[in-house]
């Protein structure tokens, strides 16, 4: 029999990539936002010296094109289609891990469309520091536009935090049933704590006086 | 005092043809003790009168070992894909009471033939395409092999009890028609097969076939498989456990490119 010609299916490759990309920057970055945007909890002073300082870095939207704005473009084109080719009529199976399944796939739909609202509504119409601060505020005074940008963000953490528990199996890391319950309970731990983050940052720029 | 008889119903998908519209149809036999589904198929099939007292075509269902080891009679039973004559109607009727319906459905991933028969043809294909075999035939005699490890052959044991049933493909919510995921089932054959002393000599090859379109990486994670699977095969660790391996694989034949 002749030798078969080695060849590379691309399947694999991408969906490998579109796994890694999910955490490294993408994970990566949701954290550092989380983070950077935290200083909001100090107020308002503190907060504009961080956009400030996140601003007059040089480059930054070169970062921000390679690092963040490339890789979500090919995570959420490539995962809409593994969305699409999901089978989600399947409430007749109870178990904790489908839920999570489903949800991972709710969340990605709703944070992909919360995402272009944010990068539209916070970085490409508006000029200044204080025109995003003031934006927010804004959005986050009515109570509908609060509970909207609340969904968002926990959509977005919950999406980063089951998927960070599926890398690991993704990648190999996590083999038996044990181990596996107990890290979909770390990152469902960690989910909850950046959710309450998110909260308290979001009630303090809430409550700006802008 | 009259002794008065008790009656089950079943509530069953039926479908006369491959290409026509399924519809419901009920039927109500007298309960014995000790029945399960395959049981009460074959008494309605002596009396093939539904419940309204229409007589009508028997209901078409495929059995075989009637002890849990063929596979051939899996249906969905009360929402559940599992087997029909490990199905007893003692341990149903005990959960849910005499007054509910059975519902009986055909496995819905596999194309159906008539009533509850599905064809699950495309299982074996898949199989074929993993190689899930041991090439051991020749023109000489290749004497004794090599001996098995013990730990690896009662896993493999545990693994060597799947029957190609298709539970695990039903409750996948990655093997659909809108994917070419091969299902469950495949991985776990692959991961036994290269634990195989013999077997290891083919174990890139199976490794590759899991990496190609519909492979491996189609797998979501939902883990239904595992808890559906009527042999407890551990199919959401032996995707686990090869994901290291094709991981690995995929890392070499890069830089091999």
């Amino acid at each position: 029999m002749a030798k078969e010609k080695e060849h590379l299916h691309s399947d694999f490759y991408i969906r490998r990539f579109h796994s890694i990309l999910g955490i490294i920057p993408i994970g990566i970055f949701l954290c550092l936002h989380l983070t950077l945007n935290s200083a909001a909890i100090i107020g308002p002073e503190a907060w504009a010296s961080v956009i400030n300082g996140m601003r007059s870095m040089p480059f930054i939207i070169l970062a921000e094109i390679t690092l963040i704005a490339l890789p979500i473009l090919f995570h959420a084109i490539y995962g809409t289609y593994v969305v699409y080719v999901s089978d989600m009529h399947f409430l007749q199976y109870q178990y904790l891990n489908n839920w999570m399944y489903i949800l991972q796939r709710v969340t990605a739909i709703i944070t992909l469309i919360f995402v272009i609202y944010h990068v539209i509504f916070v970085r490409i119409i508006t000029e200044t520091t204080m025109d995003v601060m003031a934006a927010m505020a804004n959005v986050l005074q009515t109570p509908l536009g609060f509970v909207l940008e609340l969904i968002g963000v926990w959509s977005a953490i919950y999406h980063f935090s089951n998927g960070l528990f599926t890398f690991l199996i993704t990648w190999g890391v996590l083999h038996g049933e044990r181990i596996q319950k107990l890290f979909s309970f770390l990152t469902m731990m960690l989910c909850a704590a950046l959710c309450l983050l998110s909260l308290i940052i979001l009630i303090r720029i809430a409550m700006m006086p802008i | 005092m009259r002794n008065e008889e008790k009656y089950i119903t079943f509530k069953i998908k039926r479908r006369d043809k491959p290409e026509s519209t399924p519809y419901w149809e009920e039927f109500r036999i007298p309960y014995k003790p000790n029945m399960n589904v395959v049981s009460s198929l074959m008494e309605i099939r002596k009396n093939p009168v539904n419940a309204s007292g229409h007589k009508v075509n028997p209901v078409v269902f495929e059995c075989n070992c009637y002890e849990e080891v063929c596979g051939a009679c899996t249906m969905i039973i009360n929402g559940t894909p599992r087997q029909a004559c490990s199905a007893l109607i003692d341990e149903i009727i005990g959960k849910h009471g005499m007054e509910r319906p059975i519902t009986l459905q055909p496995l819905t991933k596999f194309p159906v033939i008539r009533d509850l028969m599905v064809d699950r043809q495309i299982m074996f294909d898949y199989l074929k395409k993993v190689k899930a075999w041991i090439p051991v035939d020749g023109s000489f005699g290749l004497g004794r092999g090599p001996r098995y490890d013990e730990r690896k052959r009662s896993a493999a044991y545990q693994i060597s009890r799947c029957m190609t049933c298709g539970c695990c493909a039903e409750a996948c919510p990655s093997f659909n028609e809108r994917s070419d995921f091969m299902g469950p089932h495949v991985f776990s054959q692959v991961k036994m097969f290269n634990m195989h002393p013999l077997g290891l000599m083919q174990k890139e090859d199976r490794l590759k076939a899991i990496m190609s379109h519909g492979g491996i990486q189609d797998c979501g994670n939902a883990q239904n498989c595992v808890r559906v699977c009527p042999k407890s095969i551990p199919l959401t660790r032996s995707i686990a456990e090869l994901n290291l391996d094709v991981n690995l694989l995929a890392i070499k034949r890069i830089f091999k490119w």
